[in-house]
């Protein structure tokens, strides 16, 4: 398993080297780059630019400042906002508490829910819940997420008033659970529900896959209740898979997150990627990126990490 | 490659698949002749209707902030939607079959280096890798499709190259080499052809995400930019008036679900068909 562990961990150097190069060439793309804001200031003398040139490192071969760059991001330091000046890592980490409540609440919602979805639809292949649950799934993946968000605002905050229209808690008002959960279920429903749809398609076909072997059939020949052949022969073995799923899905819950926090207004570190862009704060823009990214890479690491000691088969493949 | 009768016949058994089909037929045509099915100019601003009701003052589905007409201006961004989509999964089938063959084939250096660069891009969340794009170039309809674009061959890459490496030992292959064929023939001639199935249901599904990400991006303010109107940037300031006028919201986005749906299920309903291991 040590082994497995160190093997992996290698792997993902050169993804990390690619990423982080990826991120610096976005830098240096980005229009203005750094030097924009001190453009804007018409009491800067062209000496004045040409030295904030040289304090920032801009006046270095390419090769040189992205080595700088990168051996800063290794120790955490993202740099300064273009804007207010302040550090990207400060900014980012006020925001995230905010999206780990929106993403970790859609991401129960969605494994429960898709799970047993899946897993219904397989048992009772062909029956009219399946065919509606694969329909329904294909529905989900298809509606974007922030008309669908729109809707649930046209509905349950206009029509029904169930719900406030948008914000995490209301302004002004004291701290209650109540408060936070009646904001939170907007959001957390509409991108929870949303990721439902894979997961529940994921579901069905791992199951169906695992029916179809010899030792299921073995199992159900030598007289083993249905329900024991389900759980302890089916089950098992069908759900090992999808932990892979999980780690692979935080792409796609980042993507939704930011859409479903501009919906509903909630302040997460999607709403932040979008004000930084209308504010050309270039370095909170990379930062996120590679932030996410980061995460997004960790996320797959664990989860095969997870997969390998659940399934012999692959730690020792 | 299966006999396209059969094929055929299994795809247009599936009802839902068949349904797509007519449905991305219908919608191509309606885009295509937008100009002359429009009632009106949709970019023609008319301040008196502005959110007229739907069926109000000649404004079928209704009027938005600016009195322009919703019905014109969901037909006109049709054609943005569609377009962006249908060629966005063209450059997604070329750079993605064209770097997953060579990555394939060739193995070595050229492989690592192909699936290290897909490694990258598939560990960004895609959306915010494309508001940054669209961000650092011009947003213009062309800008738009390149990043769309440039951001989904992975997929048909990684299966190409699959495609490939079980295919180029077989003897078939072997016996081009040995006939003196070179790379270029072997991948167009032997190789290629046999990915064309699974090519063909990675374009359909293309487009549907494709149009997705348009939608989001255009919706995010930083697609398709007014007053070119695309279905994503008619829900751009929706939210402020969405409890008061609807209308304006729940068409574009109906729209888009539409669209997106009918390509998924042509999709699904392609693969079925092409899959040899299923029966006539």
């Amino acid at each position: 398993m040590a082994v497995y562990v160190v093997r992996r961990l290698l792997q993902a150097i050169p993804l990390l080297v690619g990423l982080s190069f990826a991120g610096f060439v976005l830098l240096r793309l980005a229009p203005g780059g750094p030097m924009a804001v001190y453009a804007q200031n018409p009491s800067m003398s062209e000496a004045d630019m040409r030295r904030i040139e040289r304090i920032l490192g801009l006046d270095r071969p390419i090769h040189v400042q992205y080595l700088k760059w990168a051996a800063g991001m290794a120790r955490g330091e993202l740099g300064y906002s273009y804007r207010t000046g302040r550090p990207v890592g400060e900014i980012i980490r006020e925001r995230v508490p905010a999206t780990l409540e929106l993403m970790g609440v859609a991401y129960l919602i969605a494994i429960t829910l898709g799970l047993t979805t899946g897993i219904v639809s397989a048992v009772r292949r062909h029956s009219l819940f399946d065919y509606a649950a694969t329909t329904g799934a294909m529905v989900g993946l298809s509606v974007p997420t922030f008309w669908f968000g729109l809707l649930v605002i046209i509905v349950f905050a206009g029509g029904l008033r169930w719900i406030p229209s948008g914000g995490i808690a209301t302004l002004g008002a004291p701290f209650s659970l109540w408060d936070r959960f009646i904001h939170l279920i907007g959001p957390a429903s509409v991108l929870g529900l949303w990721m439902t749809a894979t997961w529940s398609r994921y579901a069905r076909s791992s199951v169906l896959e695992v029916v179809g072997q010899d030792y299921i059939r073995t199992a159900r020949a030598k007289g083993l209740r249905g329900r024991t052949v389900l759980l302890r022969h089916t089950l098992r073995n069908a759900l090992i898979p999808l932990i892979t799923l999980a780690g692979l899905e935080f792409r796609n819950l980042f993507g939704g997150a930011l859409v479903t926090e501009t919906v509903f207004s909630w302040p997460g570190v999607g709403r932040l990627y979008l004000d930084s862009l209308n504010y050309q704060d270039y370095a909170v823009i990379l930062g996120l990126l590679l932030v996410t990214s980061l995460t997004v890479v960790a996320g797959s690491l664990l989860a095969d990490i997870g997969y390998a000691a659940a399934d012999p088969r692959i730690r020792l493949g | 490659m299966l006999d396209r009768s059969i094929v055929w016949r299994r795809f247009t058994r599936n009802r839902l698949a068949s349904a797509g089909a007519v449905v991305v037929l219908l919608l191509v045509a309606l885009a295509a002749l937008a100009p002359w099915v429009a009632p009106r100019d949709p970019l023609y601003i008319d301040m008196d209707h502005k959110f007229a009701r739907p069926g109000e003052a000649g404004f079928v589905l209704g009027a938005d902030e600016l009195g322009r007409d919703v019905l014109s201006r969901l037909l006109h961004a049709g054609r943005v939607s569609l377009a962006v989509g249908l060629i966005t999964a063209v450059i997604a089938v070329l750079v993605g079959s064209v770097l997953g063959a060579v990555a394939g084939f060739y193995g070595g250096a050229a492989d690592t280096l192909i699936m290290r660069v897909v490694d990258v891009l598939l560990s960004m969340p895609t959306i915010f890798l494309l508001l940054a794009l669209s961000a650092f170039l011009k947003p213009t309809m062309l800008t738009i499709t390149l990043i769309i674009g440039l951001n989904s061959w992975m997929s048909v890459a990684r299966m190409v190259r699959g495609q490939v490496l079980s295919l180029k030992e077989q003897e078939f292959v072997l016996a081009a080499r040995a006939a003196g064929a070179g790379a270029r023939r072997l991948i167009l001639r032997q190789l290629m052809p046999n990915a064309v199935a699974p090519v063909l249901v990675a374009a359909t599904l293309t487009v549907a995400t494709a149009i997705l990400l348009e939608s989001s991006l255009s919706y995010l303010g930083h697609g398709i930019q007014p007053p070119t109107a695309s279905w994503g940037n008619m829900l751009n300031n929706a939210q402020t008036y969405v409890l008061y006028a609807p209308w304006v919201a729940v068409y574009p986005g109906a729209m888009i679900s539409l669209t997106v749906l009918s390509f998924n299920f042509a999709g699904d309903g392609l693969r079925d068909a092409l899959d040899p291991r299923l029966g006539p």
